[in-house]
């Protein structure tokens, strides 16, 4: 079995299914962290992981070896995430008042205690849900994933410059955002 | 320090590292609304270090990744059989296609020669005496009548003279009939 990732995409493109059993394993959770930070909800991530995993592999023959691999898979899951993401906004609105007695709670707790997943999904959907698609996915890249502004570029296939204006309106939205959210719970306190 | 660079210097501090410096500190311990953004910025950035630390963790990866190579297996297997079919369905779309277009070209090209042949072919009626009412029984080399007859018949019509008729002066052009 490859344990190198060139040599387990060679023998996927090969039509290998142990090699791309591997890959799965090896990345499926790094995958469904991003999808869960873009959907805000767990089922829909699990799902938006499994539909992106097929399509690496209906797509692995596309994949230009002579480039990274984790951006363009990255881009893949992207994509498949904001559309699901689009059906999905037309059903999901998060009060303030929730999530800031959410965030009271979560406020009380070491921030080494890890939150569970609807605590967090909350505090996601009530935080970057204001955001327009682009500001949204380039702040969950930089600022929560912690992606530097050259992956963020590769994975959108944004410029620099566009980056960093999406960057911006998205930080100042979700400051004011969380300004208020912390007026709601010193209000709830 | 003036209120606008330390508020700068704060907001920034909610998403990125920031080095709070004495002079900051300074300003802090004397600016009560200054003071107030700290506070809140701390909070804000204790929202983000939540968010960015807490790893949603995938419930059950192995059913998950069992999911995903049995639908790969029976995509992988369905795939000849999808292909050759909508292969069939193209190739036979594509002759219905040619066959529709092959005989479409071939009523109007038949329609044109039609047409064409029928105008070549008019003949005048010499029992109307409006020549501008055409009918296709009188043929003008056959007719036992001669040209300075139908020049009579013509300019005597009533009406438009049938003369400035563009078609029947073709006509009458082709036998050189002035």
């Amino acid at each position: 079995m490859p344990e190198n990732l060139q040599e387990i995409i060679t023998c996927i493109r090969n039509g290998d299914h142990p090699a791309f059993r591997k890959l799965v394993e090896m990345y499926q959770q790094p995958a469904y962290r991003l999808a869960f930070r873009i959907l805000g909800n767990e089922e829909e991530a699990r799902d938006s992981v499994q539909e992106s995993f097929i399509k690496i592999w209906q797509k692995i023959d596309s994949f230009d070896p002579s480039r990274e691999f984790l951006p363009w898979m990255y881009r893949i899951l992207v994509n498949t995430s904001n559309d699901r993401l689009r059906k999905l906004k037309r059903h999901s609105i998060i009060s303030i008042d929730m999530v800031s007695q959410n965030i009271g709670a979560l406020l009380q707790n070491d921030s080494d205690v890890p939150v569970d997943n609807h605590d967090l999904a909350i505090m996601i959907k009530g935080i970057a849900d204001i955001l327009p698609e682009k500001q949204r996915l380039v702040f969950i890249l930089r600022d929560i994933e912690g992606m530097s502004s050259g992956e963020v570029e590769s994975i959108t296939e944004l410029n620099e410059s566009s980056v960093k204006s999406n960057l911006y309106y998205a930080r100042k939205k979700v400051r004011e955002r969380l300004l208020l959210i912390i007026e709601k719970e010193r209000i709830i306190k | 320090m003036n209120c606008n660079v330390a508020i700068g210097i704060l907001e920034r501090m909610i998403f990125e590292e920031v080095q709070i410096d004495d002079e900051l500190r300074q300003h802090l311990d004397t600016c009560s609304s200054c003071s107030r953004v700290y506070r809140d910025a701390l909070k804000s950035r204790q929202i983000m270090d939540h968010i960015r630390h807490s790893e949603p963790l995938l419930s059950d990866p192995g059913e998950l990744t069992d999911n995903i190579l049995s639908a790969i297996q029976q995509s992988s297997q369905r795939t000849p059989v999808i292909l050759i079919f909508l292969q069939r369905m193209l190739a036979a779309a594509a002759v219905v296609i040619l066959l529709l277009f092959t005989y479409e070209q071939y009523v109007v090209v038949r329609k044109i020669s039609g047409l064409e042949k029928h105008f070549s072919e008019i003949k005048t009626d010499p029992g109307y005496s409006d020549p501008l009412r055409l009918t296709p029984t009188f043929d003008i080399n056959n007719a036992g009548i001669s040209i300075s007859e139908i020049q009579r018949i013509l300019s005597t019509a009533k009406g438009n003279n049938p003369l400035s008729y563009p078609f029947i002066k073709k006509r009458l052009n082709q036998r050189n009939i002035k």
